[in-house]
């Protein structure tokens, strides 16, 4: 299912956070959006999951429309099911198991029986190399694994969208690596990408497109290789120097 | 002799209560809400019913006393504390029998009885009450039953206010609050010092040096302070004081049938054996009823007394009372720990728990006019005692055609108050939960609902947790102050118990012990439960 984010702008007091932003991600795509710090990657993330409102624009995914009224307070995503969120701090509920943290919303919030759910979800936990880790407390997981256990929380949702914030930040460089096995692995399941980072690597690595954001802005836009080798924007270039 | 072991207080409701929940929460709501209506409907005051129909339809004159003044009024036996004796015990049982009907004595606090008595929360008051203008402001008065001088005890081989001309100014003598004594202690110019306690203890703080003397009624006086070897009783009369039946001012036809049952049992002589059978016969009291005899018979042995001076003469040791007597507690320790625990229950999870999450679920999550409520209620309701706060719901709220049970009074006071502090500990749950689970939540489609009862409320319980089993052992205790409202809990009937076996250390160590088993089973529960819940986490949340 498709991304499509037209005009979106975002003001908190008095500052502008988020001025016009539009760009498009495709079915199945893996996208990034790259920018300094402050530059509004989280803000944008934030906005098309739901957990932001905003004051202008419209996000599209699949067909299914959001515009700034309907996005106006904080409180669960219209989107919800649809677009799922892989927090940078993870956010695994440390009160339940692994397994638990992916069952609770499909029984809880969908109803789904627990048998149908759980199979799903053992599936993606398989899939994402924590086959022996569903019964773990997620404060007995390494990083990697958690990161990990995040993904298959938000993919037992059956989300058509999954945003990832900084899913490396916290990581070392080995686990770097799980991850972004852990997104080739999403992108075979057809689900449509966007991933927030600092990181050139994963980006020149594992994304096919990038949007580059600058002090709210999107200054430039286009498949990863060619925006890596020939930067045109100057805050585009000074990110890739760095 | 006569006896009574059917001591009403609001327990036979709280018991009913706790009944039914264990059989379901809701139910117990449902009881509390439907005792409130019934409640307000009789305690509209449009329509009084006569009281002396409704006693007599009832089948049962409903009398309110004391238990905790002592000896010889109301008190339990001190060799079988389940029994409760008395020399107005066996009074309100011949008036009862003048009027057709039993009788049956009601728990009150002896300074609120009169206004429990207006409360309707018995029938007559009978319990020494003295004959004194300003309680016929409150209440209207029989005929005096009995006449009782008051008597000078002071330490034995003190001289110094024995005489009748001693100058008392400058001393300090003990006596009870809002009595004739105390007027005429105030009047002969010497210090005051009165107790809300028993009348047993008046007698130790003498004895131990802590006042010069104690002025108090005849039948006290005799038997508390002239059992004791260390303690003489002074000749001297100091003044004579009445006590009456109270009943309502509007209780007219009451108090004409109580004066004319008073007058019969004092023609055929029945008044005179009960209080001779209790050595409180005596002149006062003989030109009162009208008999020209003034010396207790010889013949009529006075036995009750005599009982109580083998029981509580002389205290055996330790250990001695330990094997002999506080097994016979064991029955009335248990009926008040079970009160105890089953108001504290109830005001606790039933009132607090809930209110407390409400308010603080408000206070974090909730819209600008909803915080503010939420805080208002804490603030005031903290920030105000809870023996105000019980007094008002038990006292304040009739004026307003609102009649609390005992035990609903008891339970709201406490688990409203206790709900301040419980909205405390779960703000403090929820706060210290990341902001960033709740936001989880919603982006797996919860509701803020649903976030809270599935992922903020289980990691918020275990922040609360230990405060909020401190919170019910302190509940626990403080239910100690329902027995304002006539409940016979754990530390009432140590009070009564140690004022009529004269034992407060021995007891106190008792009482001690039944708290400690009550409250002890839910630290340790609480201490599991947190166990449970922070087995799941390697380091605290944060």
């Amino acid at each position: 299912m498709s991304v499509r984010v037209d005009d979106l702008s975002c003001a908190r007091g008095g500052t502008r956070i988020l001025d016009a932003v539009s760009f498009d991600v495709a079915e199945g795509g893996l996208a990034a959006v790259l920018g300094a710090s402050g530059a509004g990657k989280t803000t944008l993330l934030r906005c098309l999951s739901g957990l932001e409102p905003f004051d202008r624009g419209v996000v599209d995914v699949g067909g299914r429309v959001v515009i700034a009224s309907e996005a106006a307070r904080r409180g669960p995503s219209p989107l919800r099911g649809w677009v799922g969120l892989v927090f940078q701090t993870f956010e695994l509920f440390p009160h339940l198991s692994v397994l638990d943290n992916c069952l609770l919303a499909p029984v809880r919030v969908r109803g789904e029986s627990r048998a149908v759910a759980e199979e799903r979800a053992r599936a993606h936990l398989h899939r994402l190399g924590l086959g022996t880790k569903v019964d773990a407390w997620p404060d007995h997981l390494s990083g990697g694994q958690r990161q990990r256990a995040a993904i298959a929380r938000a993919l037992t949702m059956q989300p058509r969208v999954l945003l990832y914030d900084e899913p490396t930040s916290a990581l070392d460089v080995s686990l770097r690596n799980e991850v972004i096995e852990a997104l080739r692995d999403v992108r075979e399941a057809n689900i449509t990408q966007l991933v927030v980072t600092h990181d050139l690597r994963l980006v020149r690595e594992a994304t096919e497109t990038v949007v580059v954001l600058d002090r709210g802005r999107v200054v430039e836009a286009g498949p990863t290789a060619a925006v890596f080798g020939a930067p045109q924007a100057p805050a585009t270039q000074r990110l890739l120097l760095a | 002799m006569c006896c009574v072991r059917g001591w009403t207080d609001g327990s036979g409701q709280a018991s009913g209560l706790v009944g039914r929940a264990r059989a379901s929460g809701l139910a117990v709501v449902l009881g509390l809400v439907v005792g409130l209506l019934s409640n307000v409907v009789r305690g509209a005051p449009s329509s009084l019913p006569d009281t002396l129909d409704e006693l007599r339809a009832r089948g049962e004159l409903r009398w309110g006393a004391d238990a905790n003044g002592g000896a010889p009024y109301i008190f339990p036996d001190p060799m079988d504390p389940t029994r409760i004796m008395g020399f107005e015990v066996e009074l309100a049982a011949a008036l009862a029998r003048k009027l057709g009907v039993t009788s049956r004595p009601v728990q009150g606090q002896w300074e609120s009885l009169l206004d429990l008595l207006n409360r309707r929360d018995f029938d007559v008051a009978l319990n020494g009450i003295e004959v004194a203008e300003e309680k016929r402001r409150v209440c209207a008065l029989s005929r005096p039953y009995y006449v009782a001088a008051e008597k000078l005890t002071v330490r034995r081989g003190d001289e110094r206010l024995a005489s009748k001309e001693a100058d008392w100014r400058g001393y300090t003598i003990g006596t009870l609050p809002g009595s004739v004594a105390e007027r005429i202690v105030i009047g002969r110019g010497a210090m005051v010092k009165t107790y809300e306690g028993g009348q047993n203890q008046i007698y130790l703080d003498l004895r131990d040096g802590r006042t010069d003397g104690v002025l108090l009624d005849e039948p006290v006086t005799r038997y508390y302070g002239s059992i004791d070897p260390a303690l003489a009783v002074t000749e001297h009369s100091w003044g004579a004081v009445a006590y009456a039946v109270a009943v309502r001012s509007e209780d007219v036809r009451l108090r004409t049938a109580i004066d004319g049952a008073l007058d019969e049992l004092a023609r055929e002589g029945e008044l005179r054996r009960i209080y001779e059978r209790w050595g409180l016969w005596n002149a006062e009291t003989a030109r009162a009823l009208g008999d020209p005899d003034e010396t207790a018979r010889a013949s009529v042995a006075a036995e009750a007394f005599e009982a109580w001076r083998t029981a509580v003469g002389e205290i055996p040791p330790f250990w001695e009372r330990v094997r002999s007597r506080y097994p016979a507690t064991f029955p009335i320790f248990f009926r008040a720990a079970l009160l105890t625990l089953s108001l504290s229950l109830v005001a606790f999870m039933v009132v607090a728990v809930p209110v407390g999450l409400v308010v603080a679920v408000s206070r974090v999550y909730g819209p600008a006019p909803l915080r503010w409520l939420a805080v208002a209620y804490v603030e005031v309701v903290r920030g105000t005692p809870l023996l105000v706060q019980l007094t008002i719901l038990y006292f304040g709220l009739p004026e307003l055609g609102l009649k609390l049970d005992p035990f609903v009074a008891g339970a709201l006071a406490l688990g409203l108050n206790y709900a301040a502090a419980e909205a405390e500990n779960y703000r403090a749950g929820l706060q210290a939960v990341p902001v960033g689970q709740l936001e989880a939540a919603w982006s797996l489609g919860m509701t803020t609902s649903q976030a809270l009862r599935f992922v903020l409320g289980p990691q918020a319980l275990r922040v609360a947790i230990p405060p909020m089993t401190n919170d019910f052992i302190a509940l626990l205790k403080d239910s100690s102050l329902v027995s304002l409202v006539t409940l016979t809990e754990l530390t009432k009937t140590y009070s009564s118990l140690g004022n009529s076996m004269r034992d407060h250390l021995g007891l106190g160590v008792v009482v001690a012990l039944w708290y400690l088993a009550i409250g002890l089973p839910f630290a340790l529960l609480a201490r599991a439960a947190e166990r449970r819940l922070g087995g799941r986490h390697r380091r605290p949340l944060r």
